[in-house]
């Protein structure tokens, strides 16, 4: 495993990632803390300041129920990361263990999986997961679960590609003779040797998971009102965009800011994790 | 003195590798002359190949890798080349065949494609005159079908037939210098023996000379006249093949053809070598070897050893020997 | 002496399916038998193509033959179930010739040595850490390499692990497949003077796979020759390597580079590698042999005895008698 020195120096060198660290830091920060940070209740209603410009008591103003979009954006922030890292925890770990045992396997299991992934990997990713959560129905449990859903396939193809290469390794063989079960070999020697591209892609999965959500929460099929979610904030906001500029434009900020952190973040990490990128 | 095609005189070289500075060759020395085939024999380590690249100048980190000494090739220096002056070159007056066939040929261009665009590169011929060059060179080969061949990809071909084809393609030119590095180390033996063969008559018909490195003493001794024996960096043993194999004297070399199993004579204990090779980044004052030799004195750990010139241009760095004399 | 592993006219196909082309078979390893003795090293070389990696493959049933039988002790587990062989694995074990991909990067060397015992679950923990260290004595390493990983080993050292991984459930058999070509020669010699050593304390019986005659006469008592798939040549190690009879070998063996011996002036010709593919009778080495006649690619060549333990499959040699 590399030493802190090392990860310490790549991370210097690149200030980028350092950037995208930050930002993530701030993220998981705000998340966890949102309860103490926010100064109002974010779901309290006061009709009388609807649609105040920011000002030193509501930072981002309020929105046309007169609810603080500050403390609004700052628990969107706690749902949001909740989100992102449901979705991709749980595509990494499903999609690790079928695309495991689909390449370790081979044959008529191997064809039939690929063949379910190919047709899931040919639909626009967004389209797919509106028509599931729309299948399953507008709550944000459901969106996070299309949206995994959607997104297994993909790690199901990297870890089968990972499996093919590795299964041929002498020190699999070996274990082949001393009588290890598949299973054995699966968890202790094939898996784990996989992870460093898992890894990568759950990081700079994250940001695109969190937009995806946000997304389908827009048009309504995620959280449901009067959760501060910021995709679902948005889509409130539009109409009142041209007078009120601040109720889009804190939420979409906020997005924006989180993606790019995870991104430059993830960038950082396949460069850290990625042995070609070295020299 | 005999005029060299090439001499290396004092070549010192720093590479930078994983942000640190290692040193891979000390103040090494050695002439190569028209006609012949020079060995490089030595183990992992012992900085054959880096030898092989500073004499093209391919080493990573360019021309800053050299700290020190020259390099001449037919007199002149190469170690002030620009690049440009350094491709015009490389590849016509001094060429290179490598281990692996598989990598020194571009996997999605025909040979055919491949071997016009190195001629054209280095010649102004038309392409006509160009095919005609490669299929004539895939015949001095002794390739059966030079135009199918011609028009394989590289997949298509065997690996001796892949080396053929390299040898072919680095002859084109007409080099004064060949460089092979490890060319048969991964071929089948029967092969290999096509191949060392192939590499003599051509170098016999050509009149260049070549600089053959590997780690197999048996197939130095097969095509070689002479040859130097690398350890760590340096150059601890160089003269005529037969003498330094037939009765080497310094104990590295002795070692070595100790620990080889002779094919030919009835079984004998193999004696290992001791310890490994020192890191590269280990400073060590005297001898390199001296850690590891079984002759050793109190003042191998303190100075490096003088040269020492035996008749017939036998040189050998050992104190041992020196003190003999 | 009783033979502790005996291939009975071993085969395997595989076939190769393509949408555009014929129906190729590649017969990988074409009729194969020899017996190993308790006791005794028996080499096989070869070159690539040979089927000798195949053939170690079968012998440890990493893969089901087509045809033939495998006989470890008298029984024939050549059509075993997975389940079948269990019990019997730990009874042939193997050094392979990679020593940066016989390791598992993450384990340590603790971790790879104990495998094997933890696999068949009968050891009690602080068993398994003195046998542990007991083996990593015994290949010349020590109790500081337990939790040192793969990286941080030499290439010798990776192979001194390997070693003792496969001496971890005490194996009759050691399958050696070009355990140390990989590695410098002055490594290689610590390695196989290391495993004779163990081959006397222990009592173990090896087959060893390479292509480096020399490495094999060293080592071997008796020697089998692998072209494409068959046996052409079986007998003691002298007797093979030092009086070769079939013309195979005979190229074979004057192809090495012998420290002292001229290359031979021979005919620079491209020689073809391939075999007489497409023949199902007839010797395979039809295309390169100086005493090829008619009669070779009509009749089915088998090995047969020739002097005492000496076999050949050669049917001018048949007929030189």
């Amino acid at each position: 495993m590399k030493s802190f020195g090392s990860v310490y120096s790549i991370l210097r060198r690149n200030s980028l990632t350092l950037l995208g660290c930050f930002i993530v830091l701030v993220m998981l920060f705000i998340g966890l803390a949102a309860p103490v940070l926010s100064p109002y209740n974010p779901v309290a209603i006061d009709i009388v300041n609807k649609l105040q410009a920011p000002s030193a008591a509501h930072w981002f103003g309020t929105d046309e129920i007169g609810r603080d979009i500050f403390s609004r954006v700052l628990y969107g922030c706690r749902i949001s990361i909740q989100v992102g890292l449901y979705i991709v925890l749980l595509a990494a770990v499903v999609g690790t263990i079928v695309g495991s045992i689909s390449g370790y396997q081979g044959g008529l299991l191997d064809q039939v999986i690929m063949t379910i992934t190919d047709i899931l990997l040919s639909f626009p990713s967004l389209v797919l997961a509106m028509a599931l959560a729309a299948a399953l129905g507008p709550s944000l449990y459901n969106t996070m679960l299309a949206v995994a859903i959607v997104k297994i396939p993909v790690y199901v193809r990297l870890v089968r590609g990972q499996v093919l290469s590795l299964k041929e390794q002498s020190y699999v063989k070996a274990a082949q003779t001393f009588g290890a079960s598949q299973a054995w070999i699966l968890s202790r020697h094939i898996i784990p040797n996989s992870l460093a591209p898992v890894l990568i892609q759950i990081t700079l999965g994250i940001g695109e998971a969190i937009l995806t959500a946000s997304s389908l929460s827009f048009i309504g099929l995620g959280a449901q009102p009067p959760t501060p979610e910021w995709g679902a904030m948005i889509s409130t906001a539009r109409i009142y965009a041209l007078d009120q500029w601040w109720y889009v434009t804190f939420p979409g900020i906020a997005i924006f800011t989180t993606v790019v952190g995870f991104n430059l973040l993830g960038d950082g990490i396949r460069d850290l994790l990625d042995p070609r990128s070295k020299n | 003195m005999k005029e060299t095609i090439l001499s290396i005189e004092n070549l010192t070289v720093d590479l930078l590798s994983g942000g640190e500075i290692r040193r891979v060759l000390h103040d090494i020395s050695f002439d190569v002359f028209p006609g012949e085939i020079l060995g490089l024999v030595g183990e992992s380590g012992s900085g054959k190949s880096v030898t092989a690249a500073a004499i093209m100048q391919l080493l990573t980190g360019g021309n800053k890798a050299i700290v020190g000494g020259k390099i001449l090739f037919k007199g002149q220096d190469l170690v002030n080349k620009t690049p440009a002056q350094m491709q015009a070159i490389r590849g016509k007056d001094m060429a290179m065949i490598f281990q692996e066939p598989m990598t020194s040929l571009n996997p999605v261009f025909t040979i055919g494609t491949q071997f016009v665009d190195i001629i054209r590169t280095h010649k102004a011929i038309t392409e006509k005159e160009a095919i005609q060059h490669a299929l004539n060179m895939l015949k001095a080969v002794h390739i059966p079908d030079s135009e199918r061949t011609f028009q394989s990809y590289p997949y298509e071909l065997s690996g001796g037939m892949r080396q053929r084809v390299m040898i072919a393609m680095a002859q084109s030119c007409s080099p004064s210098l060949l460089i092979a590095d490890e060319p048969t180390t991964a071929l089948d033996v029967t092969i290999q023996a096509q191949i060392l063969r192939l590499l003599r008559a051509t170098v016999k018909n050509s009149r260049s000379s070549v600089i053959f490195i590997s780690h197999d003493l048996g197939v130095i001794s097969q095509l070689c006249q002479r040859v130097a024996v690398m350890y760590a960096g340096e150059i601890i043993e160089y003269g005529v093949v037969e003498t330094i194999l037939q009765d080497p004297k310094h104990p590295y070399t002795k070692a070595l053809l100790h620990s080889i199993p002779d094919f030919s004579t009835k079984s004998r204990t193999l004696t290992s070598i001791p310890g490994t090779v020192p890191d590269v980044q280990a400073v060590m004052t005297g001898c390199r070897f001296h850690p590891r030799c079984a002759e050793r004195q109190e003042i191998c750990s303190k100075q490096k050893p003088a040269p020492v010139t035996l008749p017939e241009n036998h040189h050998i760095n050992c104190w041992k020997v020196s003190k003999e004399r | 002496m009783t033979n502790l592993l005996e291939l009975k006219m071993v085969e395997k196909y595989f076939t190769k399916r393509s949408f555009l082309e014929k129906t190729q078979t590649i017969r990988a390893v074409d009729g194969v038998s020899l017996t190993l003795h308790k006791g005794e090293t028996l080499g096989i070389v070869g070159e690539s193509g040979c089927g000798k990696s195949t053939l170690a493959s079968l012998i440890l049933r990493l893969e089901k033959p087509t045809s033939g039988q495998i006989l470890l002790g008298g029984t024939d587990i050549a059509q075993f179930s997975e389940d079948q062989l269990r019990p019997l694995r730990s009874r042939i074990q193997i050094v392979f010739q990679d020593p940066y991909s016989s390791l598992n990067p993450r384990f340590t060397a603790r971790q790879i040595v104990a495998e094997p015992m933890r696999v068949i679950r009968k050891w009690k923990p602080r068993e398994i850490d003195e046998k542990v260290v007991r083996l990593l004595e015994l290949v010349g390493l020590s109790k500081e390499h337990l939790h040192r990983y793969p990286h941080e080993f030499s290439g010798g050292q990776r192979q001194r692990l390997s070693i003792a991984r496969a001496l971890t459930n005490d194996p009759e058999i050691l399958i050696l497949d070009e355990p140390t070509s990989a590695l410098d020669v002055s490594v290689q010699a610590q390695v196989l003077n290391l495993l004779q050593q163990l081959q006397t304390d222990l009592g173990l019986s090896y087959i060893f796979i390479s292509h480096n005659l020399a490495v094999v006469k060293y080592v071997s008592d008796r020697v089998a020759v692998m072209y494409f798939g068959k046996i052409v040549e079986l007998g003691a190690v002298e007797d093979v390597m030092l009086h070769p009879l079939h013309p195979y070998t005979k190229e074979l063996i004057g192809a090495v580079p012998v420290i002292g011996r001229p290359l031979s002036e021979v005919d620079l010709s491209y020689q073809e590698q391939k075999n007489a593919a497409g023949l199902s009778a007839g010797c395979l080495y039809y295309l390169r042999c100086p005493l090829a006649k008619k009669h070779c690619l009509e009749k089915t060549i088998t090995l047969l005895e020739y002097a005492a333990g000496h076999q050949v499959a050669c049917l001018e040699m048949e007929n030189s008698k």
